[in-house]
């Protein structure tokens, strides 16, 4: 018994249990009407920006194009120290739309957590959102969004969010990614599980992210402390798949790898400090459930990536080409004798048997991930499917780990 | 706000993935039945075969039927190639075997016995018709103390496809306690570390390199074959 067959059976055990409980949970909702907004209030819109000259006017028109009273927005800019023009172009945005209520506000580079927290001081509004630099919203956001706080113990709801014109396989399989994790926040959402509560305009209850005393660097993922902290105060955070935002993706595989390693970075450290919340009733499924995936996660994506790369792939490799070298690579011995004696037998059944089931569980969440956020199977075409279906594990366990020598080595990286 | 946590579905869902797993635990189960039966009909084909191939050799040497001798030796190949893809087939299931272990260890014994007495009928057919071959008994272990098996496997692997029926290899587990043979054959040759190779009655222990291999066997064959011209 080598270490393979060992830790395969658990990584499956544990994916299978996981998967299964999603898919009761979903059987089990029922689907919800849609509410309608009654009344408007003050909402203030926050767009961070450090050196984003190139988006910020994109992102500011579609926050005043919002389908919403102009006199109910109070809209906030926060230049975080920006070296280019971002500065000189939110004042001549400012300067040209005076009959919005637009301001803002400049300071050192401190990050994003910092930005937040000075627009918070300023913010008039009964609710407060935030909209990176490189994002943009539909205009029925905040009055599909807005009824949904009629339960007083919702602190946030959030939208889908959508890759903006995907380019390349890169940020095409980045849109079967977000399709699925969206799909999983949802369900998540009806257990009150949301670990996280990401940039894109994401809709806080301004009052109770005050009483909580505002955002936090939490590893440089502030969005995701607010999160553990709404809920660790019994808060609900409801994911919405009706609201569309629209972000721009890392454009090539250092800045995906340098953002995934940050976000998935923070999940852990984030686990880690909100540990005392694991496995205790008070917290529900988000306890018992949720932080235990989120530390799970990591390790069954190495787990993938060690066990495909190293038995499967490079093991065999290595052994084969040293065996070669032992005949002087005399190749065409061995294919001229080839036999071609197919046994059915002779498969290793107790890895197929895994792998069907394996993937027989993922095709389902994938296709029913892609009719609850209404898209297409296809329509990123079939290249981006077949290397997300094949290679997205893989690419995901990298990141893992490159998290894995960082915290050994102690090594937190700033945004 | 006081959460829900719904024990029931946590319930459900654990005996779920709990049926899924032993449904494939039970499928296993099936599949390595059948890789049994499997065996055990190779097996009694092999017997057969093995009991014809005695006869036709007595026919032979009795009956001074010399002529027949390449027919004879043809078949006589074929039915070791077999023994051979059986055999490593046999220790392949073995070694992925969970449930049914003890009844591949008893069908590996089979085997183990059929190889030796095809080694003895070919000392004998070398005789009877005159034959220009070589044998060899590979001695190897499954256990870990053998690291360099594989790669002598693979050597004596490429050799016979260069060979062919010049070449009879025979690959014995030593490691296989049940079967007195293996022991009386290792005392016989002072045989304690693996591999070890009996070339034509030589021992040869520890690994060797295959222009080692070569050199030897080259040097045992009476006519002058193609692949040695560089090692006689």
């Amino acid at each position: 018994m080598n270490l393979v067959n060992l830790i395969l059976p658990v990584v499956y055990i544990i994916t299978l249990f996981y998967t299964i409980f999603w898919l009761i949970t979903l059987l089990d909702n029922k689907e919800e009407k849609k509410k309608v907004i009654k009344k408007f209030p003050l909402v203030s819109v926050v767009v961070p920006a450090y050196n984003e000259e190139d988006v910020i006017l994109e992102t500011i028109d579609s926050v005043i194009a919002l389908d919403y009273p102009k006199n109910k927005l109070d809209i906030i800019v926060v230049n975080d120290g920006s070296t280019d023009s971002t500065k000189d172009i939110i004042e001549k945005f400012i300067d040209e739309h005076n009959d919005y209520n637009i301001k803002l506000i400049n300071q050192d580079n401190q990050g994003k957590w910092v930005a937040l927290n000075n627009a918070l001081k300023t913010a008039k509004g009964e609710f407060f959102t935030c909209l990176d630099a490189d994002s943009s919203v539909e205009k029925a956001a905040l009055k599909k969004m807005l009824p949904y706080f009629a339960d007083n113990n919702v602190a946030a709801v959030l939208p889908l969010i959508k890759i903006k014109n995907p380019k390349g396989i890169l940020q095409k399989i980045q849109c079967y990614e977000y399709i699925v994790n969206f799909f999983y926040k949802k369900i998540m959402s009806s257990l009150n599980c949301i670990h996280v509560t990401p940039g894109p305009f994401g809709l806080y209850k301004k009052n109770v992210i005050d009483k909580l005393g505002g955002f936090r660097q939490g590893h440089n993922t502030e969005d995701m402390e607010i999160a553990f902290r709404l809920q660790k105060h019994q808060y609900k955070i409801i994911q919405l798949l009706d609201v569309d935002v629209y972000t721009y993706p890392p454009e090539n595989l250092k800045n995906f790898y340098f953002q995934r390693n940050r976000w998935n970075k923070g999940s852990i450290l984030n686990v880690w400090d909100y540990r005392k919340m694991m496995f205790k009733k008070k917290y529900g499924d988000f306890g018992m459930l949720q932080m235990p995936m989120v530390l799970c996660a990591g390790f069954i994506a190495m787990t993938i990536i060690v066990l495909v790369l190293f038995y499967n792939v490079l093991k065999p490799l290595f052994n084969g080409l040293y065996n070669l070298s032992l005949v002087d690579f005399d190749i065409f011995s061995f294919i001229a004798n080839m036999n071609f004696n197919l046994n059915l037998l002779d498969f290793n059944y107790y890895k197929l048997i895994i792998i069907a089931v394996m993937i027989t569980v993922s095709l389902t969440v994938f296709t029913l991930a892609h009719k609850y956020t209404k898209q297409r199977l296809t329509s990123q075409g079939v290249m981006p499917l077949l290397v997300f279906i094949l290679f997205y594990y893989l690419l995901l366990g990298a990141i893992w780990l490159g998290i894995a020598k960082d915290l050994v080595f102690k090594k937190v990286k700033k945004w | 706000m006081v959460r829900e946590f719904n024990k029931k579905r946590y319930i459900i869902a654990a005996l779920l993935t709990l049926s899924i797993f032993f449904l494939g635990l039970m499928l296993g189960l099936v599949i390595e039945g059948k890789r049994v039966q499997y065996i055990e009909s190779m097996n009694r084909i092999e017997k057969l075969d093995y009991s014809s191939l005695q006869l036709q050799y007595a026919y032979i040497d009795q009956l001074s039927q010399e002529k027949n001798c390449d027919a004879v030796s043809k078949t006589f190949e074929k039915n070791i190639l077999n023994l051979e893809e059986v055999r490593s087939r046999l220790e392949n299931y073995e070694r992925n075997a969970n449930l049914n272990k003890k009844d591949f260890h008893t069908l590996k014994r089979e085997y183990i016995i059929a190889q030796l007495n095809y080694w003895l009928l070919a000392q004998r057919t070398k005789k009877i018709c005159d034959q220009d071959l070589v044998t060899i008994l590979y001695f190897y272990s499954t256990d870990k103390e053998c690291p360099d098996c594989g790669e002598q496997a693979f050597i004596l692997t490429y050799l016979k496809n260069e060979f062919k029926d010049k070449l009879l290899i025979f690959a014995l587990d030593s490691t296989y306690a049940d079967e007195p043979m293996i022991e009386m054959l290792k005392d016989q040759h002072g045989i304690s570390r693996y591999p070890t190779l009996i070339i034509e009655g030589h021992v040869f222990e520890d690994f060797i390199p295959k222009d080692g291999i070569l050199r030897i066997i080259c040097s045992l064959y009476k006519k002058d074959i193609d692949y040695c011209k560089n090692y006689k």
